[in-house]
Formats: structure tokens, C-alpha cells, sequence
């Protein structure tokens, strides 16, 4: 009887040191998810809150923690139907490529207050149908069960063989900013 | 034994909690059906609307002098000119508004399109649209003495507007409209029933080649049915198209009253005018 005490108590212990909590996307949140473009005349916003994905980590370490994230390309709005048909059709060939991705696992985070901390995470990033491994830094706050993550980061058009749209006859700069802002609460399993 | 048994199966636990549960949760959203790229070809509407909240501004010319005029005249483009400007809004993402102002007759024309129909077939994708207008003639040309009866300024026309788009490259419209009061100069008010059609040739994501055409069917017109080719420029929101027709008008109701001369014919009835419009997608 003793030894099942013993075996039953490392057993809890063991379940609760590896434990890995789920966090989702939490989609009644105002989650924003932006590309900014250095345009010839002006510069243009594609905007989208269509954002889904999850982390999965250990309850108060981010290193390790794994993560996809992914963004309907189809429902990004640059304020101009005919803009967000050229770059649907033209450029993202959206009918083929829907979505833009990034797996991978957190490889490196500090903890800056008890709220705050800054995570680099390592994976792949994918538009077009072109995988990429990328490096993106991030910024995580920690309210309760909920993670309010912040990030932005560049995307390079040719790098997954888009070709780099034209306005007025002028290309646009191939570097593209991606601004994330979004919102993930835990679930249980 | 047992307890190692015990041991083994406790220690699974943590190994089941490892994995995500997450899954998509909706569907990847479809865009909208849209298959012409502009909301007209030259003057005939497509089935196309625009986004809620876009606007769109366009300035079109005809010039009244034929091509034939030669050099000298720059062939037609010295003017006279009949000149449209139009201000469309997207009211809804189905529903068009579109307002606009010839400088024939000095008529001001006011359009609603709505987009009633989507389907989504992959080699056949039909648009069905229908449009409403009402025009007013604030200044008619006439005939001699001809005096005006009460109420022959306005016109009145309603166009079904149904699209296709053949491997992403060829789009086809057919426009069958009806016009109440089709032209000022008639003795009396003149209906006109019209099968427009054109098909737009997209050779790349810039250029296409444009072919449009008007016959009346039934109803009064004027001499000849209408023919309008060209091609049409695409970029950064914007539309060029650059055309030659055998009709100088441009709105829908003075194109439909038909083409003053034929579009190939003798040399003194020959006369095609050139035509050029821009549109911009705010």
C-alpha cells in the first residue's frame, strides 16, 4: 500500500511537472493582423482579423512551447475591392494558397515582469505555397489564462516567388511589415 | 508487477495531455464571385458591383469627328467631343448607385445596379445582375420648330446583365435592355427593346482586347446598330480603355437609340470616332 501512495504521488507529480496547457486563439477578441507596403504614391494597409491557431507550452515557461498560427488571405481588406482582387488573383493566388502559416517552437524567452515577457520563436513561415524558416520575436503579456501576443515582422514577396505588385506602373517595395496583435485564452484539454 | 504496471500507465498521462486539440474552426472564406474586372465595358454595364464603400470616378470621351477626318483633324480628336462623367458608389457589396452627366442634351443620368445572382461553377461561373435608370434631358437638341410635350425630357430604361468568364481569360456579357422614350427627336414617345453584348479577352493581368455591340430588336433606333472595339488598360486601381465606334454616345440610354452611321460600310457611312475613358477605383 505504501509503495502505491509512493507510485500514485510521483505519478501527480510527474503529470503536473510536464503538464503542457493549450492556448487558442481567442476569435471574440479584437485580434488584428496587418501588411504595410511602401507604395510609390502611398503607402497601403491589408487588414484582417482572421487569425486562428494555438501554443501549446508548459505553464509558465514559453521556451519549448510549441505554436501555428494561421491568417485567411482571402479576407484581407486593404479598403479597395479592386486592390484586394489584384491581390488575390495576381499576386497570392489565393484560390490556390488560401492561407499564410508559421509552425514552430519558442527557442528563447525572458521574462521581463510578471505580465511581460519577450520570446524569440523559430519555424516556418509559409505564403504562396513557399515555405521559409524564419526567426520572429515576439511579445507576450499574460493576463490570468489569457496570452495577449504582439509582433511584427518583415516578409520578403520574392523570397516565396510573389511577384512584386506595381501601382501607377511602379513596383512596390518587395519588403513587406507584418503586424501582429492578437489574443489566445487556454483551454482545457 | 502490478505497481509497475500502475507506474507506467499514471506516467502516460502527461504524454496524452501533450497534444494540441486546436482545429480550424470555420471554413477558409470565399471571395466574392467577380469575373469583368470593370463595372462597364464602354457604355454597357457589366454584372460587376464594387465593395461597400468604394467609389469610383470616370471621365469618357467620344469624339463627334470621324477617324476619316485624317491628320489635320487629328483624326477626330480636335473635337467636338461628347463628354461623360460619372460617380458610382458601392452602396452595398451587391448594390451599385451610379451618377453621371453627358454633355449631350446636357442629360443627367442616375443608375442602380444589383447583383442577384452567384454561381459557382468552375468552367461556367455565372453573374446576373440588374440595373435601373432614369436619365433627364435638361437641354434637348431638336429638330426645326419641334417643340417638347410635357414630360419627354426623362427617360426610363431597365437592363438584366448576365456574365460569364471561360478559363479566366474570356468574358462574355449579354445585356438585353429596354428603353422607354429611347430618343428626343421621335414625334412621339419611341420604345426600344436591345440585345447588347461584348467579350472582354484578358491578355495578361494589364491588357485585354474589348468588342462590344448593341442591336435593337425590336422598337425604335437610329440608323444603324452600334459596334464599339478596342482594348482596355488596367493598373493600380485605375481602368484606360481606347476604342473606335460607330455611336458617339456613351450612357446606356443615348447608346441604345442606336449608331448615327455604320461601323463597316461605304466609304461616306464609314465613319467610326474615336473613344477614350477612364475610370479610378477610390
Amino acid at each position: 500500500m505504501k509503495n502505491l501512495i509512493i507510485i500514485v504521488f510521483l505519478a501527480f507529480i510527474s503529470t503536473n511537472t510536464f503538464a503542457k496547457v493549450e492556448h487558442q486563439v481567442d476569435k471574440s477578441k479584437k485580434n488584428v493582423v496587418k501588411f504595410i507596403s511602401d507604395a510609390p504614391v502611398e503607402d497601403f494597409e491589408g487588414i484582417t482579423s482572421s487569425i486562428d491557431g494555438y501554443m501549446l507550452g508548459e505553464k509558465g515557461d514559453f521556451k519549448g512551447t510549441e505554436l501555428y498560427f494561421e491568417v485567411d488571405l482571402n479576407t484581407v481588406d486593404t479598403d479597395n475591392g479592386l486592390r484586394n482582387r489584384h491581390m488575390r488573383e495576381n499576386y497570392l493566388h489565393t484560390d490556390k494558397y488560401p492561407m499564410t502559416t508559421f509552425e514552430g517552437k519558442i527557442i528563447e524567452s525572458k521574462k521581463i515582469d510578471d505580465k511581460h515577457y519577450e520570446v524569440k520563436a523559430k519555424g516556418m513561415f509559409q505564403v504562396h505555397g513557399v515555405s521559409k524558416e524564419k526567426i520572429i520575436e515576439a511579445d507576450i503579456y499574460v493576463y490570468n489564462n489569457i496570452y495577449h501576443v504582439k509582433t511584427k515582422f518583415v516578409v520578403t514577396l520574392t523570397d516565396h516567388k510573389i511577384e512584386v505588385p506595381s501601382l501607377m506602373l511602379v513596383k512596390i517595395d518587395p519588403d513587406m511589415d507584418l503586424r501582429l496583435d492578437f489574443f489566445l485564452k487556454e483551454v482545457s484539454n | 508487477m502490478k505497481y509497475i504496471y500502475t507506474f507506467l500507465i499514471l506516467l502516460l498521462i502527461p504524454s496524452l495531455l501533450l497534444s494540441q486539440t486546436w482545429q480550424r474552426k470555420s471554413e477558409v472564406k470565399e471571395p466574392p464571385l467577380q469575373l469583368f474586372h470593370s463595372t462597364y465595358a464602354y457604355a454597357l454595364p457589366t454584372a460587376e458591383t464594387m465593395k461597400q464603400g468604394d467609389y469610383l470616378y470616370g471621365i469618357s470621351h467620344r469624339f463627334t469627328l470621324p477617324v476619316s477626318s485624317g491628320f489635320d483633324q487629328l483624326f477626330g480628336i480636335d473635337g467636338p467631343v461628347t463628354n461623360m462623367m460619372n460617380f458610382g458608389y458601392g452602396l452595398t457589396d451587391d448594390i451599385f448607385l451610379n451618377l453621371g452627366r453627358s454633355n449631350r442634351e446636357s442629360q443627367w443620368w442616375f443608375e442602380t445596379k444589383y447583383k442577384a445572382i452567384e454561381i459557382r461553377n468552375e468552367s461556367l461561373p455565372i453573374l446576373v445582375s440588374f440595373l435601373g435608370g432614369v436619365a433627364y434631358s435638361s437641354r434637348p437638341t431638336l429638330v426645326g420648330g419641334q417643340e417638347l410635350e410635357s414630360g419627354r425630357d426623362w427617360h426610363f430604361y431597365g437592363v438584366a446583365i448576365i456574365n460569364t468568364l471561360i478559363e479566366n481569360k474570356l468574358g462574355i456579357g449579354i445585356t438585353p435592355t429596354f428603353s422607354y422614350n429611347s430618343h428626343l427627336q421621335c414625334p412621339e414617345v419611341e420604345n426600344s427593346i436591345t440585345l447588347g453584348a461584348y467579350a472582354e479577352y484578358y491578355l495578361d493581368d494589364m491588357y485585354s482586347i474589348l468588342i462590344e455591340t448593341n442591336p435593337t430588336i425590336t422598337g425604335w433606333r437610329n440608323k444603324y446598330d452600334s459596334y464599339t472595339v478596342g482594348f482596355s488598360m488596367e493598373t493600380g486601381g485605375h481602368f484606360f480603355k481606347f476604342s473606335v465606334s460607330n455611336n458617339t454616345a456613351i450612357n446606356i440610354q443615348q447608346f441604345n437609340a442606336g449608331a448615327q452611321s455604320a461601323f463597316l460600310g461605304s466609304a461616306e457611312n464609314n465613319n467610326l470616332h474615336f473613344g477614350f475613358q477612364i475610370t479610378r477605383n477610390l
